[in-house]
């Protein structure tokens, strides 16, 4: 705790109030009442400056005594001011000063607890601010994955060490050992040569770590070994060698083999060399930290300096103590930010990977130097060390082999060098096309040239060409190109004097693309990666502010609180009567801002698709690979947004959708290269607003549905009748059906029917569509048309007596005045209404509700016809009153369940309205609850 | 207190010793009621209320409680004393009821009106009576004697959660 960071001024302040203190407390009498107050407040002043929970602790209770001082409790005033006066030496002793706790001495009478109890408090906060950014972090790292199996972008290779480095200095910080242990091994394994199944490997990890974190909140149970994830793909728990990390260290350190310890040399001591374990542990920490600092800010020389001093002490320690392994790596280190500190070395890509892992290594030399001490013995020499020793002189000579592994490219750095870095080429294929570029260049054609300028589509030279090599007479090719009218006599003029100027040599980047040994994207990226950070830094980072979601939902409540009392007061009749030109401006106004405020307020639970749609990347390419099926998977729209709940809730139809596609829709290779299709598949997954509506899309190129395999299953289950013939809609959305499936084999992934089923229920459930197009041989398309938020509907009201209900308009069909004759009743019991020849069940609504004094005459009622699910169905109700936008409220958990009815709403006048379910109605009305109701309304 | 009747949630009675505090009492009818003031959020006049259908009687329906949808309970219904026309003096007491899973509700309870705060020390408070299997008494916390007056102290919690919303729950779905 030696270096507690307190700002100057603050540290300034805090030593004036202390020094106050201690005056106040000599001179304090304990008769003085406004004297003890103003002690009393000093005290509070220095335990709200201090950044150390222990001097905070024992400045409160200082404070505490003084009080029971006024109060004349507290025993013996002399020796409570003495207590004071003692209290105030170990408050500055700890904060001004710099010493640990171990060294200072709280007077016990002030009762502080000693600091290990308010460590693990703040570790756990750490922790838990650290597992919360860890979803977004870990969705990056998938997605730059999936990025560079795809494009191969050696910026995107560099984003996922960046953040496997990122994450093992944090887990070291916080003790995660196996996390640290995990991605220490990953940057290895990435170091060492990309491996075949890197994404795998990639992937493999992520979930490691997604499971290892949700272990951490406490859920999920705790992931397998790390070992064993990456032994599978290095074929061995033996790592490459020359890593800096050999299997065996991994575990804690106090594990390792106690035989290979080496006993204790003469005159060792023990009890300096515990002193000097702890303040390394906390040195390293405190350069990991500092180094990542760095790694965002190279420029911060503050930073440099402490990670420079952290080793260094070290480093004059060990020596002292005689520890030369730890003082020899320390000591390289040393000489390495020493230069960096200097600047004559940038400390990033390399640089920065040797810094980390010498941190790393100190650590473990210093942690298994622990164990053993424990043990009575000096532990064995750490076989990884000499290897990074080796390492570290190189990085630090500036460039070698070592430096070739960098990952972040220092700017300027060869082309040639990050290809071969990011596999994208081999080291010989550029060096053969350096050869090349080398080489003399011959003069260019002047039919190339002429080509090459876009004077001359390439057909004319040739036949120019040709006409030439027919002719006797062997006239130039610019003669015969002028001759045949192609081009102008300038035009060659030009080309000629082209062709005399000096040949410049071709790029290199050309040359590789040009022999096919490299693909123009992977030279596009290098030659990206080649102008260096600048252009990564260009993306701007945005700022966001975490918000706990219960407090935004209150502030969501409030201003749909808001709004509603604002159209209530701007709608009141009386204030309508009274309003004066100036009354009228301030109430538009008024609503103006109101109107913004809600739209800002809807905007912030509004989040992009882009985070589900990274999920469905994932599934594809695992699915695929299950099924041995190559798909290439295409987002469109990512940025769309959509109310944080629709988003939650969305992921389980589209996986559902996904699965279907890869599994029944797209075709395995052979049969799509006989289909004529490229061997490949495509999904794509767009969203995109469209008509007030959000739409998400998914198409796939496969087999679509086959229409007469759903309509031979239909006609089995007796869905439809032999005969029918429905049109191809209706016969999709039959596979919606739950239990409808034409999959002949049940696959793990898919075919038991429940999928599509899950589908149309979770869209209904957000109050959207689902909607099907296929053809057969081409492909499928699933479109999905969600409202824009859940909170708003578009609501037509009716009047049923005296209450007031709301259906929502998008189930409105159409409202019709019933003639006599159209209505019939059905047993005395259920009714009917014939509309255009269809004979629809008509019901009552006062009747289910059992609410009186409704219009009984049908004909001088409204019937509205509504649609669930394909059924319709006509409610009697007395009157409409008018169509308008709702803010659905919840009915709350009691009323939760109300048959009949999904929500309710505030309405202009302030009163509540009801939002009818009519899916629910309709069950209603089926269930005979009807016929029951009715007769006892009767 | 002995007088806990099986059907009262599994939330145990409390001795009378913790109940000493302050009470809103309120009358219905003849009889004067009380309720634990931190219970109280707030007290309303009447106003328009939107009844629900398919609900229970005591049920008298939603209000909006400056945007929020909270139901209202008739108290008279609840506790089978006849109904009567609502007065000026008739008002919503706003309650906060903790129903199982610690889950906290707002409600609404109609009285005829509401009287005074009340501090109410334990050595004024009886235990609930027993009036035998047919009178219902588990939500009745004890009976308080202030002065002349003797309020009865309602447990809201167990007045308005469990059972009763259970069969709100139940009527909705048979």
């Amino acid at each position: 705790m030696a270096d507690a960071e307190v700002p100057v001024a603050q540290s300034v302040a805090l030593a004036e109030s202390l020094e106050w203190l201690a005056g106040a407390v000599v001179l304090a009498d304990p008769t003085d009442l406004p004297g003890l107050a103003a002690l009393h407040t000093g005290f509070e002043q220095v335990a709200g400056m201090t950044a150390q929970a222990l001097t905070r602790e024992t400045a409160k209770s200082a404070a505490g005594m003084v009080e029971k001082l006024v109060l004349g409790e507290g025993g013996d005033p002399a020796a409570v001011l003495q207590v004071l006066g003692r209290a105030v030496s170990a408050i500055r002793a700890l904060d001004c000063d710099g010493r640990g706790p171990a060294e200072v001495e709280i007077p016990p009478e002030l009762g502080v607890k000693p600091p290990a109890e308010a460590v693990p408090g703040a570790d756990a906060a750490i922790l838990a601010e650290f597992l919360s950014r860890q979803p977004a972090v870990l969705e990056e790292f998938e997605s730059q994955a999936l990025e560079y199996e795809k494009t191969r972008s050696p910026e995107a290779l560099a984003v996922v060490r960046r953040i496997l480095h990122n994450l093992k200095g944090e887990a070291a910080l916080l003790g995660l050992g196996e996390v640290e242990h995990l991605c220490h091994r990953t940057e290895d394994i990435l170091a060492n040569g990309l491996a075949e199944r890197m994404t795998d490997l990639l992937l493999g990890v992520k979930d490691w770590l997604a499971r290892a974190f949700a272990h951490r909140s406490g859920t999920g149970a705790a992931p397998e070994p790390a070992d064993r994830l990456l032994d599978s793909f290095t074929g061995g728990p033996a790592a490459t060698p020359g890593t800096a990390k050999p299997a065996e260290s991994a575990g804690t350190p106090a594990a390792a083999p106690a035989a290979a310890d080496l006993p204790l040399p003469a005159g060792f001591d023990v009890s300096l060399c515990g002193d000097f374990i702890a303040e390394s542990r906390d040195h390293l920490d405190a350069a990991d930290v500092h180094l990542l600092t760095l790694e965002t800010e190279p420029e911060n020389a503050e930073a440099m300096a402490a990670v420079f001093r952290a080793f260094h002490t070290i480093k004059g320690v060990a020596g002292f103590l005689g520890l030369a392994e730890i003082g020899g790596l320390a000591h390289q280190a040393e000489n390495l930010l020493d230069r960096a500190r200097k600047g004559e070395l940038a400390l990033a890509g390399a640089a920065m990977d040797a810094a980390f892992e010498a941190g790393d290594a100190l650590r473990r030399l210093i942690e298994s130097l622990a164990g053993a001490l424990g043990r009575g013995a000096m532990p064995a020499p750490d076989a990884a060390v000499p290897g990074l020793l080796d390492r570290l002189r190189l990085v630090a000579a500036g460039g070698g082999q070592a430096a070739a592994t960098a990952v972040a490219h220092a700017p300027g750095q060869k082309l040639g060098e990050i290809l071969v870095q990011s596999g994208a080429a081999s080291r010989e294929a550029v060096e053969a096309a350096a050869r090349i570029q080398q080489e003399p260049q011959e003069k260019k054609k002047l039919g190339d040239i002429l080509v090459e300028s876009a004077v001359l589509p390439r057909k004319s030279v040739e036949a120019a060409l040709e006409k030439q090599a027919g002719d006797p007479a062997r006239p130039k090719l610019g003669e015969v190109l002028v001759q045949s009218g192609a081009v102008s006599p300038e035009e060659v003029g030009k080309a000629l004097e082209k062709q005399l100027e000096p040949p410049q040599a071709p790029k290199l980047g050309e040359i590789l693309v040009r022999e096919g040994q490299a693909s123009a994207r992977d030279v596009a990226a290098a030659l990206r990666a080649q102008k260096g950070p600048a252009a990564a830094q260009a993306v701007q980072v945005k700022e966001t502010v975490k918000v706990d979601a219960d407090r935004l939902d209150r502030l969501l409540d409030a201003i749909g609180e808001l709004v509603i009392a604002e159209s209530m007061v701007s709608q009141s009749t009386e204030l309508k009567s009274a309003a004066s030109p100036q009354l009228e401006r301030h109430l538009g106004q008024l609503d103006k801002i109101t109107r913004e405020l809600q739209e800002m307020g809807t905007s912030l639970r509004m989040v992009p698709v882009k985070a589900t749609f990274q999920k469905m990347a994932r599934l594809v390419r695992d699915l695929a690979k299950k099924a041995g099926k190559q798909i290439d998977f295409i987002t469109g729209g990512e940025e769309t947004e959509l109310d944080k709940s629709v988003v939650d809730l969305i992921g389980d139809p589209l996986v559902h959708m996904i699965r279907n596609a890869v599994d029944h829709g797209v075709e395995p290779a052979d049969e799509r290269r006989r289909a004529g299709k490229p061997e490949s598949g495509r999904i794509e997954l767009r969203a995109f607003h469209k008509g007030g509506n959000i739409h998400i899309e998914m198409t796939d190129d496969g087999r679509g549905l086959q229409r007469d395999l759903i309509l031979a299953k239909a006609r089995e289950k007796g869905l439809l009748k032999s005969g029918e013939t429905p049109p191809d809609h209706e016969v999709f959305n039959l596979i919606f059906l739950p239990g409808f499936s034409t999959a002949k084999v049940v696959s793990d992934v898919s075919g038991r029917g429940v999928g599509m089923d899950v589908v149309r229920k979770n869209i209904e459930a957000l109050r959207g569509a689902v909607d099907i197009q296929s053809q057969a041989g081409k492909g499928t398309t699933f479109t999905i048309r969600l409202p824009l938020t859940l909170a708003i509907i578009d609501g037509m009201v009716v009047r049923l007596g005296r209450e007031r209900y709301i259906i929502p308009t998008l189930s409105v069909v159409r409202a019709v005045r019933p003639k006599a004759e159209d209505v019939f009743s059905v047993l005395g019991r259920g009714e009917m209404l014939r509309l255009q020849g269809d004979l629809i069940p008509l019901f009552r609504l006062d009747r289910l509700f059992a609410a009186g004094a409704a219009e009984q005459d049908a004909t001088r009622a409204v019937a509205v016809l509504v649609e669930d699910e394909g059924r319709q169905a006509a409610v009697l109700v007395d009157e409409l009153l008018g169509q308008q936008q709702i803010v659905i409220k919840n009915l709350g958990e009691t009323m939760k369940g109300t048959q009949g009815l999904s929500g309710a709403a505030i309405m202009p006048d302030g009163t509540v309205g009801l939002i009818l379910d009519v899916g629910g109605l309709v069950k209603l009305a089926n269930s005979g609850s009807q016929a029951e109701k009715g007769d006892a309304a009767a | 207190m002995s007088t806990t009747e099986g059907t009262a949630p599994a939330r145990e009675a409390r001795p009378v010793s913790t109940l000493g505090g302050k009470y809103l009492t309120f009358q219905l009818s003849a009889e004067t009621y009380g309720l634990e003031i931190l219970k109280v959020q707030e007290i309303i006049g009447l106003m328009k209320v939107t009844h629900v259908p398919r609900t229970p009687s005591f049920v008298r329906g939603v209000i909006n409680l400056r945007g929020k949808v909270i139901p209202v309970i008739d108290l008279r219904q609840k506790f089978g004393i006849p109904s009567r026309e609502d007065t000026e003096k008739t008002c919503i007491i706003v309650v906060q009821v903790l129903r199982a899973e610690r889950q906290l509700v707002i409600m609404g309870i109609i009285v005829d009106e509401v009287s005074e705060v009340l501090d109410i020390t334990c050595n004024q408070i009886e235990p609930a009576p027993e009036f035998g299997a047919a009178v219902h008494t588990a939500f009745i916390m004890g009976m308080g004697k202030v002065g002349q007056k003797v309020v009865i102290m309602l447990d809201i919690d167990k007045v308005l959660s469990g059972n009763e919303v259970a069969a709100v729950e139940h009527a909705a779905k048979a």
